[in-house]
């Protein structure tokens, strides 16, 4: 039975990979492995070359110079930092939010059973993510230690505990808000801020961690090595990591045991967690005349009530913004610190990399932003209304683009702004890397609705299918990413030869252009698709 | 007011509706009724524009469904089978949305949902999330979204399920009363009874072919439309075998 419910949830989260969501069949075998391969080659080919890239540099010197331990820490801090990243805003939603709950619970399924299968939906997105790095890391490790027993059981023991944890960190704090949410008279707003800072506390953690390691480093050729307090722990980790069997069985048991206990916390409180609706008292209706709005004002109320409302579309879609807002106000007050970053690395040369190098950087932290991507998909049942109201699905469309854009410009032009003031930039770059910034954050919400309404999901029985785990928005994502990475080696490459102004100017041309074809596109064969889904 | 002339709607080889044409005049209870998977939601889901077809034409009050897609929806309203609601607004939300989507003035607004909301005595759960209401309240609540900008046409699919007597009652009564406005209404049934009562003309579909249409008394004659629906289904098995 567990098998059957482990089939269904896995099918439910892959359903992508299989099922030709257009036309609602089964994929050929052979249009299922070219789909596969895409994603694996993005996830695989992308994300896991940049760490086997790490991996590999970090690798050589540190395991000659005998710093096995820190190589792992590193590495394995790395792994769950992302792990988190892609399972925290969504185990709430994925363990006691999916709509199929009262059904599988009306069945003779044990509840355990029920729990089991969607925490192991938890556990697939965080593997996803620390695998990536986690597989480079040991492997490099093979590739560069002089293997024994242990020192190939070690990181494979280490990279499963690690997953483990990071299991722990992200339905831990999934059922820390769905504890506190059911008291809570605004759900969405209480568990967003909840998630927020259960998060917070774990990378506040995770910072202090990084301090001890850098404290070590700046005093490693000056003093003895001595490793006490928080070190011990951290050493720890990354000595069983390297083989060490007594710190591999003792951080095995630790690990293993908190798992445990979360596991049995979680058995026992799932049924009366997705069963109890208390909560908000009835909210009692006084009757006032409406003020009226134009239906394109609707339409967008319409979207950013559909944002605000979903703690899981809300964390996973636009983190992003708050990221970017929190590094603006960073730049704002220590401006110094990313002058000096960015003049340190480069010296003058930077000065013409400028425009592009900003506008890129700021580019990659808004691809994060996942506003558009999931929002054709999130209609889900419902999508008969706006197809059955006299408005155009041009305007829906737009509604949904301006939503994104409400929610990206203003945090991405605050960065790019900070940037440009922490530069002491003249009139042009402002210009430049200002328009450049919108023309890119314009493309990006555009790309996302362009995926979706190619790839949309309609049949969700949870909404983190669509908002964390789908093919449009992971192709939006590094689809983002990849661009922006394009505009910031050109300027660095590049910029020399061509003058930065004209590097950017030229930039504002193709992506400005790309944002025309694309808004065509959605206006005129983009709301056909949506008219007939 | 609808005019649905030899609509062909196939999903690949299936052929779901065939050749059917069908006239609904103001004033006009239409009732359509025909076994599970018979063509009749593949018919109202072309009528309101969420389904294209391959053959045909669908007209609502003289403009084309295909051609002219919004100013018929201008003059629609629909109501699925099954009421999926914009789940994350209140009630009252939803409502004003789809006013304002009509551009209803705020005092008819005001006057038609507090009419039709005491009437099926949802008003004072329109401030909960639709998300919170049960089925017969979501059904209830798309029905007011549908009456709250007077449409000329209203289709519905299944209208009665879910709903409780009391406001099946008042849903025939606000039917009535909209098609002795000058409105019309086009919907489909499985209670044979309801439709009998209620109808001006049916029309039964089988295999997505228009079987027999026309008044109350031209289809059922004498008998009653329970009997004539199902002679007319053991008479089409018959010469199928």
């Amino acid at each position: 039975m567990l098998k059957t419910l482990l089939k269904k949830q896995f099918l439910e989260i892959n359903k992508a990979f299989f099922i030709d969501q257009k036309k609602g069949k089964t994929r050929t075998k052979v249009g299922t492995i070219v789909y596969i391969s895409l994603y694996a080659l993005l996830m695989v080919g992308l994300m896991g070359g940049m760490f086997s890239f790490l991996s590999y540099t970090l690798a050589g010197p540190m395991i000659a110079a005998g710093f096995d331990w820190l190589y792992f820490l590193i590495m394995l801090g790395i792994a769950i930092i992302l792990g988190i990243f892609g399972s925290v805003f969504s185990s709430y939603s994925s363990m006691y939010l999916s709509t199929d709950n009262d059904l599988l619970l009306s069945m003779p399924i044990p509840v355990r059973y029920i729990m089991t299968a969607r925490l192991m939906g938890v556990y697939l997105m965080d593997l996803l993510f620390t695998l990536i790095v986690l597989i480079p890391m040991t492997v490099m490790y093979w590739i560069f230690k002089e293997n024994s027993f242990l020192t190939i059981l070690g990181p494979i023991v280490i990279s499963f505990i690690t997953t483990l944890l990071v299991l722990v960190l992200s339905t831990g704090l999934g059922w820390v808000v769905a504890r506190l949410s059911t008291k809570m008279k605004n759900k969405s707003l209480a568990t967003t801020a909840i998630a927020l800072a259960g998060i917070g506390l774990y990378y506040f953690v995770y910072f202090k961690a990084v301090n001890i390691i850098n404290e070590f480093l700046a005093n490693i050729s000056t003093m003895e090595i001595e490793i006490t307090g928080g070190l011990k722990i951290l050493y720890a980790v990354g000595s069983a990591a390297s083989g060490n069997p007594l710190d591999m069985l003792i951080v095995s048991i630790v690990i293993i045991s908190v798992a445990v206990l979360v596991f049995l916390i979680l058995d026992r409180t799932f049924i009366k967690i997705v069963t109890t609706k208390t909560g908000a008292a009835k909210i009692k209706y006084t009757e006032k005349k409406a003020k009226p709005r134009s239906q394109n004002k609707a339409l967008l109320f319409r979207e950013i009530k559909r944002l605000t409302s979903s703690s899981t579309y809300l964390l996973n879609s636009s983190i992003g913004a708050i990221i970017m807002v929190a590094i603006a106000v960073f730049f704002f007050i220590k401006g110094s610190f990313l002058n000096s970053a960015i003049y340190g690395t480069f010296g003058d040369a930077v000065i013409p990399m400028l425009p592009a190098l900003l506008a890129g950087a700021v580019g990659m932290a808004s691809a994060t932003v996942m506003i558009s991507a999931p929002s054709v998909s999130l209609e889900g049942k419902s999508l008969w209304i706006v197809q059955t109201l006299p408005v155009s699905c041009t305007q829906v469309l737009k509604a949904k683009l301006l939503n994104h854009l409400l929610f990206t410009l203003g945090p991405g032009l605050l960065l790019a702004i900070s940037s440009l003031i922490a530069f002491r930039a003249g009139f042009a770059e402002w210009i430049l890397v200002l328009v450049l910034t919108t023309a890119l954050i314009v493309l990006q919400g555009e790309f996302g609705l362009f995926l979706n309404l190619k790839r949309p999901n309609l049949n969700w029985t949870n909404e983190t299918m669509v908002v964390k785990q789908s093919m449009a928005v992971t192709i939006a994502m590094f689809g983002g990413w990849i661009l922006a990475t394009l505009i910031i080696l050109s300027a660095i490459f590049l910029s020399a030869a061509v003058g930065g102004l004209l590097l950017a100017g030229l930039w504002i041309i193709v992506i400005g252009t790309l944002a025309v074809l694309l808004y065509c596109w959605l206006g005129k064969k983009g709301s056909a698709i949506l008219a007939r889904l | 007011m609808l005019n649905i002339s030899h609509l062909t709607k196939k999903y690949g080889e299936k052929t779901a509706v065939d050749d059917l044409s069908l006239e609904i005049n103001s004033g006009e209870i239409y009732g359509f009724i025909g076994h599970n998977g018979a063509g009749k939601t593949t018919t109202i889901k072309a009528v309101v524009g969420i389904l294209g077809f391959d053959n045909g034409e669908i007209t609502i009050d003289g403009q084309s469904i295909k051609t002219n897609p919004i100013g018929c929806k201008k003059k629609l309203a629909y109501i699925p089978d099954n009421p999926d609601l914009f789940d994350y607004m209140s009630g009252i939300k939803y409502l004003n949305f789809i006013a304002d989507v009509f551009g209803v003035s705020p005092e008819d607004r005001q006057e038609r949902i507090k009419k039709y909301a005491d009437a099926f005595e949802l008003t004072q759960d329109l401030a909960q999330p639709i998300n919170a209401y049960s089925h017969g309240m979501k059904q209830k609540l798309a029905i007011i979204s549908a009456w709250i900008h007077q449409p000329k046409l209203i289709i519905m699919d299944e209208p009665f399920v879910g709903l409780d007597p009391k406001a099946a009652h008042i849903l025939k009564g606000m039917m009535r009363e909209l098609c002795d406005n000058g409105g019309a209404i086009f919907f489909s049934t499985h209670v044979l009874e309801v439709a009998e009562k209620l109808c001006d003309k049916v029309a039964i579909i089988k295999n997505g072919k228009l079987i027999k249409s026309g008044t109350m008394d031209e289809v059922k004659g004498d008998s009653s439309l329970e009997n004539v629906f199902l002679e007319l289904e053991d008479k089409k098995e018959d010469s199928e075998v």
